[in-house]
This record gives structure tokens, C-alpha cells and sequence, in this order.
């Protein structure tokens, strides 16, 4: 089937008002937010493979129907809900078709008593947060992508957000939720606080990245919502080993603040104000809950610190980091960096706390040597765990802006010594942005014997590979 | 050839607090906002190595020289304008509490200008914050220098310096620079101080900034009161089946 075709044909089955061919909307539909595109876009290029039309689905059912046909005619398809990716997960297959999510959106469901929300895959999670905070609640799920994210985009990737540390990660969230597989047939896994019935299927969705099924609803937990109560202190830590040690006894310890951010001492200089002496991170924390909890929280993490080179900051760097903690979606498409003829980004990776502190020394000590045209390199730990943490690096290069289509090798070649210090060393190469298309060549070293797993999961579900192709499953042929 | 730069390291305003923009006083701690070397230097700085860039070019030799005033000068910053092309980066240190008295920074400015005695000094049109825009003029006169003001590039061309200026009528004119001057510099086409790799960065090291005393000590700010209007960028986030309350904000946002 041609492009046209396969327009004519979805037009028929779901009505003209739910698929486009515009070129415009295509290309909307098709952004990516990864580095070397932002700097490609800049320059006025579209790289990214175009697809033949954007079905954007009202209903279960209806994206039922378009997944039959998908199915029945082997045509490759790419989910997308929010298009915050920066992996190029919702990127499309040349002459595929964009399965946008968003037009399902709308909270179904909102249960004060079992403390839960269900809510369209197409829901903004601001849109969500903000019904809830009204109603004195929360998700505590607050990704910096937060003003363009939806909710099916945060299970597909397996999101995690700025208060994960007393939150968790989305997968620590779902209640339930609602999925399209291939073949159309609708899934629904129901709600319930725990149960023990065979393996965790929603965890075959959350992830997923889009390549097993298509989620259209979720149910996701809820909590009590009082930032009044909050604890909030930030520290001068002299040095990232020393800080990520500190990390390490203040999650050890049993304490739970709900932000746990080290930033190292080029992130604290080049973006923290006038605070820290030289050499310093800026540590950030705050504590949240009942406010007995919270300042408990505050006593503890106050004590444990003055074993580790501290200076406190008090709490307006906290106040500064809440308010402009997601400002970068705004200048996402401004193009700032490209003018100056530099691509920038971040890339995340976790580790175990006996690893963590080397993976960055390695990282950041061998990316100047290799990298040509690096224009910096830092980092901070934003989630942390009683096991380990993670490393979200920041980094910049200079590329020609005259030949944008060079951008994506200078990227790409960061990215390959992140993921190579990361994986020598025993790290996990993505912490939460998921693999997306450029991180699939080193899932197989990641994932290691149980890749295998993945692919028997896929043919299962997927039989005939019309989800994502490229994403998370290198293609063996 | 001898250009100079003056420069000044400031908050980021787009990073302070909504509650100290509410409350802007001269003694506001401002000090946990980004730092950004301020926007119309960053225009005259890049400028400055561009002209230096074509003089070498045209086989000449330029040297450049960045010069702040006041408060300190973080590594950050002048790693950044050496890598970038700097010859010398320098620092007047303050006496007194000078960092919004407009006279008292030209008047140090210009000391330390009048011992380089160079051909072309660029400043951002407004130095500081709460200046008024005046302190390139200050300069100037203190130096009996020629003024240029609001341009928006700057050059060297067939063996001439020249500034493009914007008129208030709307129009361009091209000024020949022809003999030692002070170009303040307005709203530029330029997105900034190039950015230069790391490398480039790491092999300054050693290079340290000139530090030079305040000639004049200043004790007062030269303003009494200011109050700065926080305009709020207004975010909702409503779905598009809402459709009459959507129809009615995106009545308010074309009036706005």
C-alpha cells in the first residue's frame, strides 16, 4: 500500500476528521526533542523520516480498529501522546503511520476513597496535576517535560519525576490501565492495591516504549497534597564523590525526602547563581508530608550532613529550583543554541552506589579527550535510591551550522562514551528517557541474557513488528 | 589596533524570584540566580571579536581587552573570553557600594581606559542595572571621546572601523569610526558570546584575570527608589473540549 492508499483507507474506517496528511501536521507529529534535531530544526531541516498520515483515535475502540488494520496489512506504526521524547521514540518509519494518543484525553474517574485517578492516555499531566492540587491532592509525579507530557508517554517510557525519591517512578504509580495490542483486541488490568495472581502485567506495558501495545487509560495513585509542610534546605558539598556519599547515608539512613539533587560543582557555577565556593555542588532538598514527618525528615538529613564538607545555603536556591525547574520546555524550539552554533543536551544513566561516583569520574574525564568539539560537560543526580542513584549529564558540543546533517555524529559520538563508561563499568545506560531509536544498539550489552526475553515477548504481541520499530529490539535482520 | 570591552557579570533576570522582583530594593540577595554576563555586553563582546577576527584578516593585529567593574569575576566567565579571543581580561575592584552608582563606574572605567589608550571602546548600552543607559556616555566624556549610541553591529572595513546605528525615526545609518570612540551597543542581530570548546577552555588556565583598585570609592547608589514591574507569564493548561471557556481565553490572550 502507498501513502495515499493508506490515508484513503484509514479516512474510510475512522471518519476524514480523525487522520491528516499535512504535511505540517506530520511534521508536527514527528518531533523529536533529542539534540541534534533541535539543532537540525534550527537550521530549517527535517532529517526525520516522514510519515504517510497522524491517526489520532477518540476512543479505545476506535484505535482498535486502526490497529487492526495496521495489523492486517503489516503497516509500521508509531505511538506518541505528549511528543516530549528526546530519544527519538515517537520519531516515525518512513511511509508508517503516527498513532497520536492525545486526542483521548479527559480524567475518567476520581476515587478520594481509594485514592486513585484514571485518567485518557491523551490527559496533560499539568492538565491532571492541576485538577488534583484543587482538590487537595497530588500524583507526585512531576517530570520536567510536566507542561508538555500525557499519560499514556509517561508509562510507555517509563517516566520518573522530580519528587521520585518519596514517589517513585510511574511504575510505582499505575493502579491499572487500560492498552490496545496489535491485533486490536483491548486489554484491561484492573485496579486493585496489590495482588498476587501471576506476573505484574502492567509492568509488560510500562516501558515499553510503545512496542507492545498501544496504552489508551490509566490509573494512577494519589496523595495528599500540602506543600505548606515542605522542609526545604540546600547545601554546599564539597566535591561529587563526597556529595553522592552523602547521598548515599541520607537514603541508607531510612530518610525519604521527596528531592534528593547534587549538582556537580561546573553545573552548580555555570547555572546555580553566586553560592558555593569554588569546587563546590549545591545539594537540594526538600521534604514533604505531614508536617511532623517533613521536619523529622529535615533534623535528620541536617545531622547526617555535617559529616560531609557541607555549608548550609538555607532555602531560597530550593524556592529559585522550584520555580524555574522546567523552564527549558519553553525554549525548546527557540533554537537558542543553534544561533550560537552549539547542539546541547543530557543523557541519564543509574548505577549502584559502589560504581555511581567512578561512571561520572570516567565520563567526564575522558569526554573532553575524545570529543573534539566538546563544549562542556557536567552533571547531577537527581533520583536516589537505597541501592544506587543516577547521573543525568549535561553537555555541549560546537557543530558547523552550516552542515546540520554533521550534528547527529558529534552527538551520537557523546553519547557512545556515556554509554560505554556506563556499561564497563556496571551502570544501566538509561535511567528514565527510555531507549527511544539511539540507544538500541547497546541494549543487547544491557540487558545481556535476558534480551532474548524481550523478543519472545514481542512476537507474542506482536507478531508481525508493526510497533515502533527500532525502539528498545534491535532488528536482527 | 586596541579595542576594549566593557562588561558586566549580572543575575539572569528571567531567574529571579517572582517574590524579589515584587520587592527589588538595591540590598535584594539576587545571589541565587544564574549568572549571565549582561545581554548587550555579550553583543559588544562578540562584536569586538569579530572586528578582530577581519583586522587580522586584512593581515592587521588587534588586541583585545575585556574590562569589568566591580563585584568578582568567576572562573566561568573569564576562561570563557579567553577561550573566546580575549587578550586581557581585567577587573576593577570597588571600595564602597558601587554596583548602582552609574557615575562612579565610568568614572573607573574611563581611568583604566585612558591607560590603554585604545582605538575603539564597546559597551553594552546599559551597563549595569538601574543605569539608565548612561554609563557609555559618562565614559566618553570623561575620555573627550566621540559618543555613538544604540548601535546594533559594528565592524572593520576597508581600513575603518564602522557602526551600524538604528535612528529613532526607524532608519539605519552607518558610522565611520575614523578616530578613537565609545559605540554603546543596543539590541544586536547576534545570539551572543560565541561559545568555544572545552579544550580551548582548559588551556587557559593560567591565564589570570588583571586586577587593578578602584580609583574612585563610592558610598551611595545613585538611585533611591526603584520598582520593577513583574509581568507573569500566565499558563493554563485546559482542554481543547472545554471548547467555550477555551473560546473565551483565546479571546483575552489576542487582547493581551
Amino acid at each position: 500500500m502507498n501513502n495515499e492508499q493508506i490515508t484513503a483507507e484509514l479516512k474510510k474506517l475512522l471518519g476524514n476528521d480523525r487522520v491528516s496528511d499535512d504535511e505540517k501536521v506530520i511534521l508536527e507529529c514527528s518531533k523529536d526533542y533529542i539534540g541534534f534535531r533541535i539543532f537540525e530544526r534550527g537550521a530549517g531541516k527535517h532529517f526525520a523520516p516522514k510519515a504517510a498520515c497522524v491517526v489520532s483515535p477518540r476512543s479505545a475502540e476506535e484505535a482498535s480498529a486502526a490497529l487492526r488494520f495496521f495489523n492486517a496489512n503489516k503497516i509500521d506504526v508509531v505511538p506518541k501522546t505528549g511528543g516530549s521524547s528526546v530519544t527519538l521514540g515517537v520519531e516515525p518509519i518512513e511511509g508508517g503511520v503516527i498513532l497520536d494518543g492525545s486526542a483521548m484525553n479527559g480524567i475518567v474517574d476520581f476515587n478520594e476513597t481509594d485514592m486513585w485517578v484514571t485518567a485518557r492516555a491523551g490527559t496533560p499531566l499539568e492538565y491532571l496535576e492541576n485538577y488534583l492540587n484543587k482538590r487537595g491532592y497530588t500524583t507526585g509525579h512531576f517530570p520536567q517535560s510536566l507542561p508538555m507530557a500525557h499519560v499514556g508517554g509517561l508509562l510507555a517510557t517509563r517516566s520518573i519525576g522530580q519528587f521520585s525519591t518519596l514517589y517513585g517512578g510511574i511504575e510505582d504509580l499505575v493502579v491499572g490501565l487500560e492498552a490496545v495490542l496489535a491485533d486490536g483486541e483491548i486489554i484491561k488490568i484492573k485496579n486493585s492495591p496489590r495482588r498476587s495472581v501471576g506476573p505484574d502485567l502492567r509492568q509488560i506495558f510500562i516501558g515499553s516504549e510503545g512496542t507492545l501495545g498501544f496504552i489508551t487509560e490509566a490509573t494512577l495513585k494519589i496523595f495528599r497534597y500540602s506543600p505548606e509542610t515542605r522542609w526545604m534546605r540546600a547545601y554546599g558539598v564539597k566535591g561529587m564523590r563526597n556529595g553522592l556519599a552523602a547521598l548515599r547515608e541520607i537514603t541508607v539512613g531510612g530518610y525519604r525526602p521527596a528531592v534528593v539533587r547534587l549538582h556537580d560543582p561546573t553545573e552548580t557555577e555555570r547555572d546555580l547563581g553566586n553560592l558555593a565556593p569554588e569546587g563546590y555542588c549545591i545539594l537540594i532538598l526538600i521534604a514533604e508530608g505531614p508536617s511532623a514527618v517533613a521536619a523529622a525528615i529535615g533534623k535528620g538529613v541536617e545531622e547526617i550532613l555535617k559529616n560531609y564538607e557541607t555549608v548550609d545555603l538555607g532555602e531560597k536556591p530550593v524556592l529559585h529550583w522550584l520555580e524555574h525547574r522546567n523552564d527549558v520546555c519553553a525554549t525548546l524550539d527557540k533554537y537558542k543554541y543553534y544561533k550560537l552554533g552549539a547542539i546541547a543536551d543530557t543523557c541519564e544513566i543509574s548505577a549502584p552506589w559502589s560504581k555511581i561516583a567512578d561512571i561520572y569520574e570516567a565520563v567526564t574525564e575522558r569526554m573532553p579527550r575524545e570529543v573534539e568539539s566538546l563544549a562542556s560537560i557536567a552533571g547531577h543526580s537527581s533520583h536516589s535510591y537505597v541501592q544506587g542513584t543516577n547521573i543525568y549529564f549535561t553537555f555541549g558540543a560546537m557543530a558547523d551550522k552550516d552542515k546540520p546533517e554533521c550534528a547527529r555524529e558529534i552527538y551520537m559520538n557523546i553519547i557512545r562514551v556515556i554509554m560505554e563508561e556506563t556499561l564497563a563499568r556496571g551502570g544501566s545506560i538509561a535511567h528514565h528517557h527510555g531507549s527511544g531509536k539511539y540507544r538500541t544498539r547497546w541494549m543487547p550489552e544491557e540487558h545481556g541474557s535476558s534480551y532474548g526475553l524481550l523478543y519472545r515477548i514481542k512476537r507474542a504481541l506482536d507478531p508481525n513488528g508493526i510497533f515502533n520499530k527500532g525502539v528498545i529490539l534491535a532488528d536482527k535482520e | 589596533m586596541k579595542i576594549v570591552v566593557c562588561f558586566k557579570v549580572v543575575p539572569d533576570f528571567e531567574q529571579v524570584l517572582k517574590s524579589d522582583w515584587e520587592n527589588f530594593s538595591s540590598e535584594s540577595d539576587l545571589n541565587c540566580a544564574k549568572r549571565i554576563i549582561n545581554c548587550f555586553d555579550e553583543t559588544a563582546l562578540e562584536l569586538a571579536l569579530r572586528i578582530k577576527d577581519d583586522v587580522e584578516k586584512d593581515g592587521g593585529f588587534a588586541e583585545c581587552t575585556a574590562l569589568t567593574f566591580a563585584g568578582e569575576l568567576k572562573n566561568v566567565f573569564s576562561s570563557a573570553l579567553f577561550a573566546a579571543g580575549f587578550d586581557r581580561v581585567e577587573l576593577i575592584k570597588d571600595e564602597g557600594t558601587c554596583a548602582f552608582n552609574s557615575l562612579s563606574a565610568a568614572k573607573n572605567l574611563a581611568g583604566r581606559i585612558k591607560e590603554i589608550s585604545p582605538d575603539l571602546v564597546l559597551t553594552g548600552k546599559q551597563a549595569g542595572y538601574a543605569d539608565g543607559g548612561v554609563v557609555p556616555f559618562y565614559i566618553a566624556e570623561r575620555l573627550k571621546l566621540r559618543a555613538i549610541g544604540e548601535a546594533f553591529d559594528a565592524g572593520f572595513a576597508e581600513g575603518v572601523f564602522f557602526a551600524d546605528i538604528r535612528e529613532p525615526t526607524g532608519g539605519i545609518r552607518r558610522c565611520r569610526i575614523d578616530e578613537p570612540a565609545v559605540v554603546s551597543v543596543g539590541t544586536g542581530q547576534i545570539a551572543g558570546l560565541r561559545i568555544t570548546t572545552l579544550k580551548k577552555r582548559l588551556a587557559t588556565v593560567g591565564k589570570n584575570i588583571d586586577i587593578f583598585s578602584g580609583a574612585t570609592a563610592c558610598k551611595t547608589n545613585s538611585f533611591s527608589e526603584i520598582k520593577f514591574e513583574y509581568k507573569e507569564n500566565r499558563r493554563e493548561c485546559k482542554m481543547l473540549s472545554e471548547i467555550s471557556e477555551f473560546t473565551e481565553i483565546l479571546k483575552g490572550s489576542i487582547k493581551r
